[in-house]
């Protein structure tokens, strides 16, 4: 008895102890095995608490083993755990649990069969299935496979609805939904949505192309019939972009015909309205399209808008004189030449009004001074074209003719008319402004020798070169050595290495700047001897020579004057700058004076040590008349110092003497003997 | 200044309508006596006139037609099977995920 009620107190105690330590599985057979012996109350309420916390242990293993069934995509087992541990846990998620994983089962079902239909190629019963799984699930995935399935099958309508409810987000869905709009006739919309898809693809840059036609060809037959000009330039110009993302010249060449014509249909309207602004805009977009009456209605826009904004001069320069010069537009002033001319010459005078209301702007300069030029250019070329009566009528600015391409045309009609310009220079300069370095000289002609040398620089590296490029790239770089060598750059003479040629090709400018040479003051001519000799190495034309020469001599005599180098020197320097122009005057003058004084002072030094007849000899020797002048003005001289000297009188007779027989030997009939003997005879014996 | 606009003349308008014209509007006084006088003296000298009607008058009725013309001998490009058919569109394949670039 005593064994057995042992063995029950251990059993408790062991229950006791796993309860307590929360291990409710073991306790609970514990418990039910000494509560059959004992049949206790506390016994029995810890029994109930070991099983309610078994039956938590179990439903939780359950609800682990039906998220691993999840993972592993076993939906069927996953739900027996879930339906199984709801009963042990009586938990509301898991019923919710559950009825997800069984609509998830029916649409994996669906989706399956879908699958199935579709590696089957029966895309009719894949769409409908996974239609029937967007409706159970909202899934847009289903949406768009039911789409997709709907393209396949060709029932684009139907598959252009549902796209139409999805927010196509990748590029496939963008793919076929474009693809069902371009079959049903929508090709518009679905190159739009086409275009956001970047692929190197032919064949998709082929169907794009076909889809582009198609829409244009649309648009092209509808274009007419519609009365808003604005809608229809709209689309145009939306379809101009598409051909242009597609390099598809056919169509963007008729689509810019398309809006260009819409342009002009809105302009007739926006001038009207004296819309200038508005109407400017609409040009820029036309900029390249070459008509008459474009060029008329630029011109006559900016003219309108410069009236208030300087601005707007710079644009209406570049139109006004070739619109007023053009044989077309100006056959429309008058049959009349005359009066043409007149019209003409009067619509030059508005635009210089134009200009001078805004007399202080910058833009007003560059206006001026862009009509001073081009005024010259056109009357130039309108002359040479009548003469040589080409049908050339196409009279333009540099501006317009680069714009337009006319450039080479108007270079041609200059070098077939060469002897009809005044001269090489002015042959050359016409040129020069419709040449590729036609920028570089309007800046050196309005001012801006810098920009004229940067502007020139970039043309120089490309090739290939034309007399006309060759001779701005020249007086460029002629006129800015000029510049630097007034700022006293000192690499100066870099930028005279092709004035050579420039003198050579238009001889008037070197004739221009010898003329200026020899106007020049002290402080230039010094400044530029050193080029000027460069310049006669190079090429020693009569202009350079002329003003090499005259700035030695000058240069010589400065320095001479500052006692930088004595009479021996002054004569060699004038003598090499006579043998480099034999005609310069100047020298020859200033030569013939320094020898006269360098004899004089031979003379004066043989006095001085009373070598009176090698004195009278040099003297008789000289070829200068004046030599002998200043000898016997010395001669006077020391007959003065002689008689006031306080020499006895002996000495005096025999200086005075000595005098006497060197100014005899050099002229007997000289005014000075008379008065050498006078004081001889007034010492007496 | 528009002198058509001060007169409300035509840019085809005679002198005597232009007179005319001028009498008008110094009664309606929209524009002031001298503004009037102005325009009239402007449109009564020839080559004043054809100053301002090449200023204040546009004319794109010629280069509307011959655009008109381009763009029709154009259109006929797109007439034909290469850009006209759209049969000959079949679906590609090259966005799907599987697809074999």
């Amino acid at each position: 008895m005593a064994k057995k009620k042992n063995k029950i107190d251990t059993a408790l105690k062991r229950a006791e102890k796993l309860f307590k330590t929360g291990n409710f599985l073991l306790a609970e057979k514990n418990f039910e095995k000494v509560q059959k012996k004992l049949n206790n109350n506390t016994i029995a309420q810890k029994l109930e608490i070991c099983r309610k916390e078994t039956r938590i242990i179990k439903g939780k293993d359950l609800v682990k083993q039906g998220q691993k069934a999840v993972e592993k995509d076993n939906l069927p087992e996953a739900i027996v755990c879930f339906q199984r541990a709801e009963k042990l846990l009586n938990d509301p998620w898991l019923s919710d649990n559950v009825n997800e994983l069984q609509h998830k089962l029916i649409e994996h079902k669906i989706d399956a069969e879908a699958r199935e239909a579709e590696a089957s190629c029966d895309y009719t019963k894949a769409s409908d299935l996974y239609a029937r799984a967007w409706e159970r699930t909202s899934s847009q995935d289903f949406l768009l496979k039911s789409a997709l399935c709907l393209v396949k099958a060709g029932s684009y309508l139907q598959a252009a609805a549902l796209f139409d409810k999805s927010d196509l987000p990748d590029d496939n869905a963008l793919y076929y939904c474009g693809f069902a709009l371009a079959k049903i006739g929508k090709h518009h919309e679905a190159f739009k949505l086409w275009e956001k898809l970047d692929t190197p693809d032919k064949r998709f840059i082929e169907q794009k192309r076909l889809v582009l036609s198609l829409a244009c060809s649309e648009f092209y037959s509808t274009f007419k019939k519609e009365p808003d000009i604005n809608e229809v330039h709209h689309k145009a110009n939306d379809l101009l972009a598409m051909a242009n993302t597609l390099d598809y010249t056919e169509m963007i060449v008729m689509l810019e015909e398309i809006c260009t014509y819409c342009k002009l249909v809105l302009i007739e309207t926006l001038w009207e309205q004296e819309a200038f602004a508005d109407i400017a805009d609409f040009l820029l977009q036309m900029a390249h399209f070459n008509d008459p009456a474009i060029l008329a209605l630029n011109a006559k826009t900016y003219f309108h808008l410069s009236r208030e904004l300087s601005n707007f001069l710079e644009p209406m320069m570049a139109y006004w004189l070739t619109a007023l010069y053009s044989n077309e537009i100006s056959a429309g002033f008058s049959d009349n030449p005359d009066k043409r001319e007149k019209i003409q010459q009067r619509l030059i005078h508005f635009s210089e009004e134009q200009i001078n209301r805004h007399q202080n702007s910058r833009s007003a300069r560059y206006a001026t001074h862009y009509l001073t030029i081009e005024k010259k250019l056109l009357n130039d070329l309108s002359a040479v074209s009548r003469k040589h009566n080409q049908g050339f009528n196409q009279t333009c600015t540099p501006h317009y003719a680069s714009l337009f391409g006319f450039s080479d045309t108007i270079l041609d009609l200059i070098k077939q008319s060469k002897n009809d310009f005044k001269d090489p220079e002015h042959y050359l300069e016409t040129g020069g402004y419709y040449s590729r370095a036609g920028e570089g000289l309007y800046a050196l002609k309005t001012g801006n020798v810098k920009k004229a040398l940067a502007l020139v620089e970039t043309i120089e590296s490309s090739s290939p070169k034309d007399e006309f490029t060759d001779y701005v790239v020249r007086l460029v770089k002629f006129e800015f050595g000029q510049a630097a060598l007034e700022n006293n750059e000192k690499e100066y003479l870099q930028y005279f290495v092709l004035t050579p040629k420039l003198f050579e090709s238009a001889p008037t400018i070197e004739k221009r700047f010898s003329d200026k040479i020899l106007q020049y003051g002290d402080k230039q001519l010094l400044s530029h001897e050193k080029l000027l000799i460069f310049l006669h190495k190079e090429r020693p034309s009569d202009p350079i020579s002329e003003a090499c020469s005259f700035a030695m001599t000058q240069s010589a005599i400065i320095k001479y004057n500052q006692k930088k180098i004595n009479n021996k020197q002054l004569k060699t320097a004038i003598e090499k700058s006579i043998r480099i122009y034999p005609d310069n005057d100047f020298a020859l003058h200033t030569l013939e004076r320094t020898a006269i004084d360098l004899e004089t002072e031979i003379i004066f030094k043989a006095m001085n040590t009373h070598k009176l007849m090698k004195a009278a000899r040099l003297a008789r020797q000289s070829a200068y008349p004046e030599v002998c002048d200043r000898y016997f003005e010395f001669g006077e001289q020391m007959l003065e110092q002689i008689s006031t000297s306080g020499l006895d009188l002996i000495n005096q007779k025999i200086h005075l003497s000595d005098l006497l027989k060197a100014c005899m030997s050099l002229d007997p009939y000289h005014p000075v003997i008379d008065s050498i003997n006078e004081q001889l005879q007034f010492i007496g014996d | 200044m528009n002198p058509f606009k001060i007169l409300s003349i035509k840019r085809a308008a005679s002198n005597k309508e232009i007179i005319r014209a001028a009498a008008m509007a110094m009664r309606d006084r929209q524009y002031s006596a001298k503004e009037i006088a102005q325009a009239q003296k402007m449109l009564l000298d020839p080559v004043s006139r054809a100053c301002h009607e090449f200023l204040h008058f546009i004319d794109l009725a010629d280069t509307k037609e011959r655009l008109i013309q381009k763009i029709s001998e154009k259109s006929e490009y797109l007439g034909r099977p290469e850009t006209s058919d759209c049969h000959q569109l079949k679906y590609l394949t090259i966005f799907e995920k599987d697809h074999d670039h």
